[in-house]
């Protein structure tokens, strides 16, 4: 497996692996990680579909990509998606998935149209004292600490960011702005997690500092994700003659290790409470997504709390990580991540308008109908003052393609379910559907003496609870998540967003597409490039662009330095003077 | 369970080949003489046509291991031949059902395989385009697997070894007169 750029590889199309009609593969797991290297089986490979065997403990694909809709409960989506135009593995992948909704075209064509006719941007990030626009300007309100602080963790060597916080490198100049107002709610970063984490962000979208403010940077699909991207690549594997087994619960996978080689010999499941188990050659492979961050989910309803569930149950996808990581110490470190519920779970809720009534407080903050079918908030408004921190968000609307005409779907998420709400006085993961939406009513600003009465009958709200959901960015060093092949693994592979793959970063779809293509491509040994992490951070202008947008478009000219600085720096700019540097600065306006 | 999975799976296959024909023979059939459940041929195979099409694959890539070459395509062939001899009732059977399209084309790619590696070895680094190599090993191809048609129908009585004999005296020589015809410059060396 080897990393390229470019259309020279991005086209091209590999060569049949030998021997590959007398390989199978195994999957665990049916979330975005399987599906992809299932296709990636398929189509790079060219492993005969029917050899191609996923095992998932559900009754339905997905994973974590989820459209519910469950009877007497109602509709209910775990999160909604943003995404990046430089998710290079996974349009890599979707260029080749047919449309479900249109003959004759791929999931990117449908994507790549959707969101050129209707481009995502928001007319208020954020609001305060019960609706009003909090009038961030779109800035970052950084100061010029502030602004370094920043740089240094950026200049940071991984290893001298082993288990390190945020806390432990930043303070209020950081922690008090527009700027971690943004970030830490878009991404859903808590300030005693990972710095390693948040510096690979940093690095892996500096080309979009520019575009965080007003979202400008993001894309969305046009229906949830388990109809948008689920569906099509599970109609285009069914077509391939790919063997999909529900109701399988994998209970461990059994490895012969010696002499530095790893194999996996058996794997050990429950069928209807069954044991069973499925041995193995060196010619079946097998690719496992370690861990799962919406693990032990817990749904409410409109009358119903979802409380929450942070144990680690036998059969679960931490408790076998568990099991695996005990056989070998490449294997990584599962209790990195999974044993701090109380810092990584979030509540979610899918709010269902079901009439006009609570409309108008919606356009009043947005600035758009959220009727017309286009784009309504342009991702999240954040409740900047509330004490859950509450973040919202309408998508077009219709979110499922069989929605009622007239309803809104509305998805809202808050960061600390422990603390009581401003207006339900109770924790979030103690409240029902009905009072989380009271709570949302409340900061949209609707009349207190009609809150109750539209959260009752103007709308049916559905929590879930996530105790895991961020549990990817808990404090980490290097180790903790095993890379995506191990070294002297023969037949098994890592996948998802607990498997290790250099600068890409975790809590995204691509992660766990990319982990995918460089599982399939490493142990197939399929003679194609796999497309770079984009390189922006290497590129000298998303560098320049970003260091001034950091600092709301201010040049370094103006920043208050002390005599002696300012004299270096005057020395500096004369020595560029008449040069390219001088010119690449002044485009850039850094000068 | 001694053998791993597959193996034994295709193993009674061709133990239940041997009582009735492959249409009448069900999953259920399979996994009570391979002592499984019947789930768990589902965790290999699609169904029994896929457990057919496995077995084939195995069985030819055992039967040319190592024998792909100019001075050893004759072995390569008798021991298709062989392979196919040794699972006689597993293959007459096969041939007589549904699946017998699934036999033939597997056997068609097999000496193609075969037939391409001889040429491409003869060629070297003569200029003959690669669109007229692949043509000449499908030529063979169609010769060589309606020899081995007509020798199954024929239940396999004659002696593979004079087949392959004969059909080797034939073809001496042949591959560099065709590769020669083909050539679209100077060659490199002259055989
Ligand atoms: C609320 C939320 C918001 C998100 N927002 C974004 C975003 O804005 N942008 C973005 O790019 N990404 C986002 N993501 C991340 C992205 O959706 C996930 O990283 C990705 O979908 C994970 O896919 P996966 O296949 O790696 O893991 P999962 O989807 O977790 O798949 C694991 C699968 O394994 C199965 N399983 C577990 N244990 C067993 C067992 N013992 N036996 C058999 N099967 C088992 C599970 O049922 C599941 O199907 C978000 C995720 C969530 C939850």
């Amino acid at each position: 497996m080897y990393y390229s750029s470019g259309n020279y590889e991005a086209f091209a199309r590999p060569e049949k692996p030998e021997g590959i009609e007398h390989k199978s593969a195994y999957l665990i797991g049916s979330g975005l990680a399987s599906l992809s290297a299932a296709c990636f089986l398929v189509r790079d490979a060219q492993m005969p579909g029917s050899h191609v065997h996923v095992l998932e403990r559900d009754s339905r694909p997905g994973g974590a990509l989820d459209g519910d809709q469950i009877t007497n409960v109602g509709y209910v989506m775990r999160g909604g998606r943003e995404m990046d135009n430089h998710f290079e593995c996974m349009w890599d992948l979707f260029r080749s998935i047919p449309s479900i909704e249109t003959d004759g075209v791929s999931v990117l064509d449908e994507y790549y149209w959707l969101n050129k006719s209707d481009p995502n941007y928001s007319l208020c990030r954020a609001t305060q004292n019960r609706g009003e626009d909090a009038q961030t300007g779109n800035k970052f309100g950084l100061s010029d600490k502030g602004s370094m602080e920043i740089m240094k963790l950026f200049m940071t060597p991984d290893e001298q960011l082993a288990n390190v916080k945020m806390t432990e490198l930043f303070d209020e100049e950081v922690f008090n702005t527009n700027f971690w107002m943004y970030w830490r709610t878009m991404f859903a970063f808590k300030d005693d997690q990972s710095a390693l984490e948040m510096k690979r962000y940093m690095q892996r979208y500096i080309h979009h500092i520019g575009g965080l403010p007003d979202f400008t940077a993001l894309r969305f699909t046009k229906y949830n994700q388990y109809e948008s991207m689920v569906l099509p690549m599970v109609k285009y594997l069914e077509e391939h003659g790919v063997q999909f087994h529900y109701g399988i619960k994998v209970m461990n996978v059994l490895f012969d290790i010696h002499d530095g080689k790893k194999l996996a010999k058996t794997i050990v499941l429950e069928r209807e409470g069954q044991a069973e188990h499925i041995d193995l050659t060196e010619n079946d492979l097998v690719f496992y997504t370690n861990g799962s961050n919406v693990e032990n989910s817990t749904y409410g309803s409109q009358t119903k709390a979802t409380g929450m569930d942070g144990e680690i149950h036998e059969g679960g996808s931490f408790d076998l990580w568990r099991k695996i990581a005990a056989q070998d110490p490449a294997f990584g470190r599962p209790d990195k991540f999974c044993t701090d519920p109380e810092d990584s779970n979030w509540v979610s809720a899918t709010v269902n308008t079901l009439d006009e009534r609570i409309l108008p407080y919606i356009r009043n903050i947005c600035k758009r109908d959220p009727l017309s079918g286009k784009v309504v908030t342009g991702g999240i408004v954040t409740v900047k003052d509330s004490s859950w921190l509450l973040s919202w968000t309408i998508n077009r609307q219709p979110q499922y393609r069989d929605q009622p005409k007239g309803q809104v779907l509305v998805w809202l998420y808050g960061m600390f379910s422990d603390r009581p709400g401003d207006f339900v006085k109770q924790p979030m993961r103690d409240c029902t559907g009905m009072e989380i939406c009271e709570e949302w009513l409340y900061h949209l600003g609707v009349p207190e003496d009609q809150i109750e009465e539209l959260a009752k009958n103007s709308a049916n709200t559905v929590p879930v609870m996530m105790p895991f959901a961020s549990a990817y960015f808990q404090p980490r060093e290097s180790g903790d998540r095993p890379s995506v092949v191990p070294s002297g693994s023969v037949n098994f592979a890592f996948i998802g967003n607990f498997a290790e793959t250099p600068r890409d970063t975790v809590f995204t779809t691509e992660y766990s597409i990319r982990t995918a293509m460089e599982a399939v491509y490493t142990l197939l040994d399929v003679d194609r490039g796999v497309p770079e992490v984009w390189g922006s951070v290497y590129d000298i202008r998303d560098l320049l662009n970003a260091t001034v947008a950091l600092r709301d478009g201010k040049k370094i000219t103006d920043m208050e330095l002390g005599l002696k600085k300012r004299i270096a720096l005057k020395e500096a700019l004369k020595k560029i003077e008449g040069t390219e540097v001088e010119k690449l600065l002044e485009e850039h306006e850094v000068i | 369970m001694s053998q791993i999975t597959k193996r034994a799976l295709e193993a009674s296959l061709k133990n239940m080949l041997l009582q009735k024909p492959l249409d009448k023979i069900t999953i259920n059939d399979i996994a009570k003489d391979c002592g499984i459940n019947r789930m768990t041929f589902y965790y290999h195979f699609k169904d029994i046509y896929d457990l057919v099409e496995w077995s084939c694959a195995e069985d030819a890539a055992k039967a040319l291991a190592g024998n792909k070459t100019y001075d050893t395509w004759q072995q390569g062939f008798l021991q298709i031949f062989e392979a196919v001899k040794d699972n006689k009732p597993f293959i007459m059977n096969v041939h007589h059902s549904v699946s017998r399209e699934q036999v033939e084309r597997y056997l068609y790619e097999v000496t193609y395989g075969l037939l391409l590696n001889v040429v491409n070895e003869e060629a070297a680094d003569d200029p003959v385009s690669e669109e007229d190599k692949s043509f000449i090993a499908h030529f063979y191809k169609y010769a060589f697997v309606g020899l081995m048609l007509d020798w199954i129908r024929g239940d396999m009585k004659e002696d593979p070894k004079e087949i392959v004999n004969r059909l080797s005296l034939l073809m001496q020589g042949n591959f560099s007169r065709a590769l020669k015809a083909y050539c679209t410059g100077e060659p490199k060396q002259i055989r």
